[in-house]
């Protein structure tokens, strides 16, 4: 006798066609995670597999499948490329994961208007593509852009590469297609004028909303003529706190750099361990100038003038180009423990060394092993990268969860803000935006009153059990787990996995 | 001030179907221009409404001390009103949605014209003493009061070598704050001023102090984004105090360089191609001889005149002055002038005050190639209105344009209605454009921005679930009796 999900099944195979509709045992369990692996732990207050992945191609298909879900009430959780980090695009109480890689079109490209009408699914790095093929640049991108998609990346409204001169991909939006709750879709801007800072503007709210709010299907993005030249330089310092003072006179100066990338040694000693040919473990600045040859040729001489004053030693033309050529391979070292974690934060350019201090100190204190990467946001900020090293297969993971919450209460503290909200990291939420916080919930309640679309990611933290008092974690005690576990952390042995690692052929 | 309240009150006025298509642009003509005898009575009443009273503040502790009136959790007494007015039951009844007693706001100045509803009642809140700038010359950020004139801003920033990272886009004397409770733009070649500002302060509907954003740093990945909101209509749910703006280093060389053209293709033909330079110019701004007569004095080298900021050190501004000057080929004389914003505060005022007596209606925004059509066109527009009509304009490196209309003419409402009805005509003969304005959202009833403008006044509602901020009008009040007759 068929039950509720044969039902359900079969309504959405009327819709989607039996080739994307899919929910066997190996599909959902590809879906029930992101980059970052799901303690197992946490299965016992989430469903992270969802009952059905749908992958439609159009924007009717996804209204469809909204509306699907009015009759069926299975939640919605949308998922572009899986390289979220905290469980955005992970399902907690399973229902149907929307996977729009399948909508993955660039619809169009406007050489004269210089814009770019892109489907969710589609990645940065083809978009990027399409753009140059056409003469263009999309100067921003996510550092995942070769699997982030478009939707996936304004959804979790991060920053990325070119921000330092171009900001973010909030910058770049004149539109988005949304289906709302109601099965409409909705135009947030236009696609020929940017409304900017007008009221009546919708789209900035979609930046960053997890998908909360809405299924965003379709982006039109602004882009700018092809540079002329794109050159990175990069310079050696004794530690990345010696590098700031250069950084900062960086900023004050007439260069404005495409993208200003710092590498503390400990991220290097990682990526040697991987790659025998990387540069020696140092301190590194990278900067990446972009426009015309001239201005390109004088703002090197600026640089130079300006790391030399502060101790910083030019490294070879070929080393610079190999580490912009690495940067979206940020992360090979994942391989040495076979998992990795990553923690994202934006601090003030004039705390960046005492966040470094700060973050080795809690590396040292949790017994842990640490890189750190960092890249400039604009003239007065930069956002801080500190990963750690991750065996997934073991039991203290979760443990390891203490250094993310940790390393997010320091960038608050020093004036700054953590990145990343989703299943885990939500509860972070209300110290992030102390009173303010007071207008997520109502946010949330005036464009999805029945909480269609992915719950449990902004302002509360909904579990499996559909039960009174159990359907959800008050956010003031979700941490105290991680907080308890990180405490055993610290009386466990030091981690060791990149001392351990005997790399392809049993080299070192 | 609210562009909400204006879109409630007519969506309420035009809500039968029949009304909605028929009279809805009638109804808005004679609601702006107070023609008193084409208004049913309750929307005669609505409109001659005003704030019981206008409070200048000082500080944000003033601010909430208004706001805790407005909710019922402080008496009025201090303010002058009786302290059993209903309001201070407003919270306990749960009346909050149909009382429109609240909180509304000023801006220092207005470029075009003031809303269509004014506020029913209520405290109105002066900002204007909320002046103050803080720039600790070593961050790229800066505090400013709400009421904190823009060029007390630039002049702070410049003793410590930074600029602002957007100037007005038309020089008049604005407050920073303006850019949010008023219709004030403010942009520079590269930036907008929704990407200059970190921080809106203020002090929500529920009386609470409220960050949106972050003092020193962009807001990014931290969930709903506020930040956003509240540079876009955050006087509609909250009383902004203060704001954290971006500063830019200020290049050691600054040069105001002026190209003058003949013809609006040539000039729009020179737009479009500085915009695909790649080049980081500071500011490129277009006035016709008229408005260059009142920004630099003398005799304006053409009839269409360019500025473009360029900075850098001396190889670099003579790298990107060349370019310049290759991009914007077709100009009939070239020159540089003193950089607009370098006068002292009283001359900025006293030439802001000029610009003032001027008619502005909104702004066109399209395509750099399309200024020339646009310019054109409001020319013409003003010659068939019997009016002399010239313009003022910035353009970006996105390779939009922003053209903003003025007219010589007085100000009173008819005109500014008519010419602002044949700006927005003329600007959908012109590919990729959009007229700016407050009438032009109320007159928009193209099907998508209905729907945008359904989900923007819910979200707004959410947001001040008390409607203690710019309460909406409404045309049937009910009277509300907190002591019937023989109960009190």
């Amino acid at each position: 006798m068929a039950n509720r999900l044969d039902y359900a099944y079969r309504r959405l195979v009327n819709v989607l066609g039996p080739g994307r509709v899919r929910r066997g045992p190996l599909e959902t369990f590809v879906y029930s995670h992101d980059f970052a692996a799901m303690p197992k732990a946490a299965s016992l207050t989430f469903r992270f597999e969802p009952d059905f992945v749908v992958l439609p191609r159009t924007t009717e298909e996804v209204i469809r499948i909204v509306r699907f879900q009015a009759e069926s009430g299975l939640p919605l959780v949308p998922r572009g490329g899986g390289t979220g980090m905290y469980g955005g695009a992970v399902p907690n109480r399973g229902g149907v994961l929307v996977d729009f890689r399948r909508m993955n079109r660039v619809v169009k490209v406007d050489s004269v208007a210089r814009t770019m009408i892109v489907e969710a699914g589609a990645t940065w790095q083809e978009a990027y593509d399409r753009a140059w093929a056409a003469g263009l640049f999309l100067p921003v991108v996510p550092p995942f852009a070769l699997g982030s998609t478009v939707g996936g990346w304004i959804n979790s409204g991060g920053v990325g590469i070119g921000a330092m001169k171009y900001g973010s991909a909030r910058d770049l939006l004149l539109n988005l297609e949304v289906v709302m709750e109601d099965g409409t879709a909705v135009q947030t801007g236009s696609d020929r004028v940017d409304l900017g800072g007008s009221p009546m503007n919708l789209g900035p709210l979609f930046v960053g909303s997890e998908g909360t709010l809405g299924l965003v299907t379709r982006a039109t993005l602004r882009l700018h003529p092809r540079p002329e030249e794109i050159r990175p330089v990069a310079y050696s310092f004794r530690s990345l706190a010696a590098a700031v003072p250069a950084v900062r006179a960086l900023a004050a100066s007439p260069v404005r750099p495409y993208h200003v990338t710092l590498l503390d040694p400990s991220h290097l000693e990682f990526v040697k361990a991987v790659h025998r040919d990387a540069p020696e473990p140092t301190a590194v600045v990278l900067v990446v100038l972009e426009g015309p040859r001239d201005e390109n040729i004088e703002g090197e001489k600026v640089v130079d003038a300006l790391m030399a004053a502060a101790g910083g030693g030019k490294m070879a033309a070929e080393t610079a180009k190999a580490l912009w050529d690495e940067r979206l391979y940020a992360y090979p070292m994942r391989r040495i423990s076979g998992g990795l974690v990553v923690c994202e934060a934006i601090v003030p350019l004039g705390k960046l060394g005492e966040a470094l201090a700060r973050t080795r100190a809690l590396r040292d204190r949790l017994k842990m092993e640490v890189g750190v990467h960092a890249a400039m946001v604009d003239a007065n900020s930069v956002a801080v990268y500190p990963y750690f090293l991750d065996d997934e297969a073991s039991p203290m993971p979760p443990a390891r969860l203490a250094f993310v919450v940790a390393f997010r209460e320091i960038a608050l503290e020093l004036g700054g803000h953590p990145m990343g909200v989703g299943l885990f990291l939500v509860f972070q939420v209300p110290a992030i935006h102390g009173n303010a916080y007071r207008f997520f919930r109502p946010i949330k309640e005036a464009l999805d009153p029945q909480g269609r679309f992915n719950a449990g990611k902004m302002h509360e933290i909904r579990t499996k059990y559909n039960f009174p008092g159990l359907r959800r974690v008050p956010l003031s005690l979700a941490a105290l787990p991680i907080r308890a576990l990180g405490a055993l952390k610290r009386l466990g042995p030091r981690d060791s996995h990149a001392r351990k690692y005997v790399g392809p052929g049993g080299k070192r | 001030m609210s562009l909400f309240r204006d879109l409630r009150l007519l969506r309420e006025a035009t809500a039968i179907p029949a009304l909605k298509e028929v009279v809805r642009e009638a109804l808005i003509r004679a609601m702006f221009v107070h023609d008193e005898r084409a208004l049913p009575r309750d929307l005669v009443a609505v409109l001659r409404k005003k704030a019981d009273i206008l409070v200048r503040v000082k500080d944000e502790v003033e601010v909430r001390q208004a706001v805790r009136v407005a909710n019922g959790e402080e008496s009025t007494v201090g303010m002058g009103r009786p302290a059993d007015e209903f309001h201070y039951y407003r919270q306990r009844l749960g009346v909050a949605k149909d009382t429109p007693w609240g909180v509304s706001t000023r801006p220092r100045l207005l470029q075009t014209y003031d809303w269509i509803v004014p506020p029913q009642g209520g405290i109105q809140l002066d900002l204007g003493g909320l002046d103050a700038v803080e720039v600790d010359g070593v961050s790229f950020a800066a505090k400013v009061g709400m009421g904190a004139p823009w060029k007390t801003l630039y002049d702070r920033a410049a003793k410590a070598e930074m600029l602002p990272a957007v100037f007005p886009s038309v020089p008049l004397d604005f407050a920073v704050g303006d850019g949010i409770v008023g219709d004030a733009h403010f942009r520079s070649y590269h930036d907008g001023f929704n990407s200059a500002v970190y921080d809106v302060s203020g002090v929500a509907g529920n009386g609470l102090k409220v960050h949106c954003g972050f003092e020193q740093v962009p807001s990014h990945a931290t969930g709903y984004n506020l930040r956003d909101l509240a540079v876009q209509f955050g006087a509609e749910f909250l009383v902004p105090t203060a704001l954290w703006v971006r500063l830019v280093a200020r290049p050691p060389v600054v040069k105001d360089l002026v190209y003058a053209f003949d013809d609006t293709a040539k000039l729009a033909a020179a737009l479009d191609k500085l915009t695909r330079t790649g080049r980081p110019y500071l500011w490129a701004n277009l006035c016709d001889e008229r408005a260059w007569g009142i920004v630099h004095g003398g005799v304006a080298p053409g009839p269409y005149v360019l500025e473009v900021g360029v900075g850098g050190n001396d190889v670099l501004v003579a790298a990107r002055t060349k370019a310049l000057e290759a991009a914007v080929a077709g100009f009939t004389a070239k020159g540089e002038t003193a950089v607009p914003w370098d006068l002292t505060a009283d001359a900025y005022r006293a030439r802001g005050e000029k610009f003032g007596k001027i008619l502005f209606v909104g702004e066109v925004v399209t395509a750099a190639k399309n200024a020339g059509a646009a310019i054109d066109r409001v020319r013409s527009l003003g010659e068939s209105k019997g009016v002399r009509g010239g313009f003022l304009g910035n353009v970006m490196d996105t390779g939009q344009a922003y053209v903003t209309p003025y007219f010589d003419a007085a100000k009173e409402p008819l005109r500014v209605y008519d010419l602002s009805r044949g700006v927005a005509d003329l600007v959908r003969g012109i590919g990729d454009a959009m007229f700016d304005s407050r009438l032009a959202h109320l007159w928009n009833e193209e099907a998508h921005v209905r729907r945008r403008t359904d989900l923007l006044l819910r979200l707004e509602s959410a947001l001040d679930t008390a409607s203690a901020i710019e309460p909406p009008a409404s045309l049937a009040p009910e009277p509300i009796e907190l002591f019937p007759e023989g109960r009190a």
